[in-house]
């Protein structure tokens, strides 16, 4: 597999420093909107991007900033035209947004990356 | 003449070294006898044996024996003695949903056609004719609340130009 995503991730935590509160502030083209328990990406109209995180969760926070660096929200815009391969692509756009979030962490050597590890481990 | 009376060098053996199946199949057994071990497992002492080398092949049958009498987990027997059947795409997606994005494995047609966000923002794209395409955290989407509803939504209105 290639590790593109990767060194994406090994880029942005280079530039933001490892901080998660830093990396949403230079993310090209975003806005970040604090929520309850919505997490999302939403691609607007005018070309930007809305973060809907919830409330001080880096986990979702890096998740979501992946989907915003490296997908367009295709595989959800498929799915509405009821493409059979629309499935696929959510699939590849989750597993991208969330290979993102664990090589940031992974190379930052952040105990939230163990802590969050155990937790899908169990 | 020394030559002639040297012992022949042995013939080597053309047997395949034990399979992964075989090795398991070994430590599963554990302290227990072959015979012991094949009457739980209603196959003869001999088999058990070339099980164990490596020359016998195991069947579904066997498969079946061991996740009832043994407990072990049937896909993983079923890949080591390469009886696991071909997968459907379905499966086949089920089985990468698994290892990239578990939150997938939920009936997904709920994030799309459920969830107050997405229908929220569906209304407003046709409304207005213009697109907007939203990558869901597919774990909280189904969860959005009404006030998270509102607020995104505000947003996007007026990045629509909307208000």
């Amino acid at each position: 597999m290639s590790d593109w995503v990767e060194e994406c991730a090994d880029l942005w935590r280079f530039l933001s420093g490892g901080s998660v509160t830093q990396l949403l502030a230079l993310l090209p083209d975003t806005d970040t909107l604090e929520t309850e328990e919505t997490a999302c990406c939403i691609h607007l109209p005018s070309g930007r991007k809305l973060l809907c995180i919830p409330r001080g969760d880096r986990y979702l926070a890096l998740h979501e900033a992946g989907h915003s660096l490296l997908t367009v929200g295709l595989g959800m815009r498929l799915a509405e035209a009821g493409v059979p391969t629309a499935r696929r692509q959510l699939i590849r756009d989750e597993g991208i947004a969330n290979r993102f979030r664990d090589a940031y962490l992974q190379g930052s050597g952040d105990p939230l990356f163990a802590a969050a590890l155990a937790a899908e481990g169990e | 003449m020394q030559a002639l009376l040297a012992p022949m060098p042995p013939k080597p053996r053309s047997v395949d070294p034990p399979t992964e199946f075989a090795r398991r199949f070994r430590a599963l057994r554990g302290e227990r006898t072959q015979g012991h071990f094949g009457r739980l497992l209603e196959i003869h002492q001999s088999t058990v044996s070339a099980i164990e080398r490596g020359e016998s092949t195991p069947t579904r049958q066997l498969i079946d024996k061991l996740v009832e009498v043994e407990g072990v987990d049937r896909e993983e027997w079923e890949a080591l003695a390469g009886l696991r059947r071909k997968l459907t795409d379905e499966e086949r997606i089920e089985e990468v949903a698994r290892r990239t994005a578990r939150e997938v494995m939920e009936p997904w047609q709920q994030y799309v056609t459920g969830g107050l966000l997405t229908e929220a923002l569906l209304k407003l794209a046709n409304e207005t004719g213009q697109t907007v395409l939203i990558d869901p955290s597919l774990a909280t989407l189904p969860r959005s609340t009404p006030a998270d509803v509102e607020k995104i939504l505000a947003r996007v209105r007026k990045d629509m130009g909307l208000e």
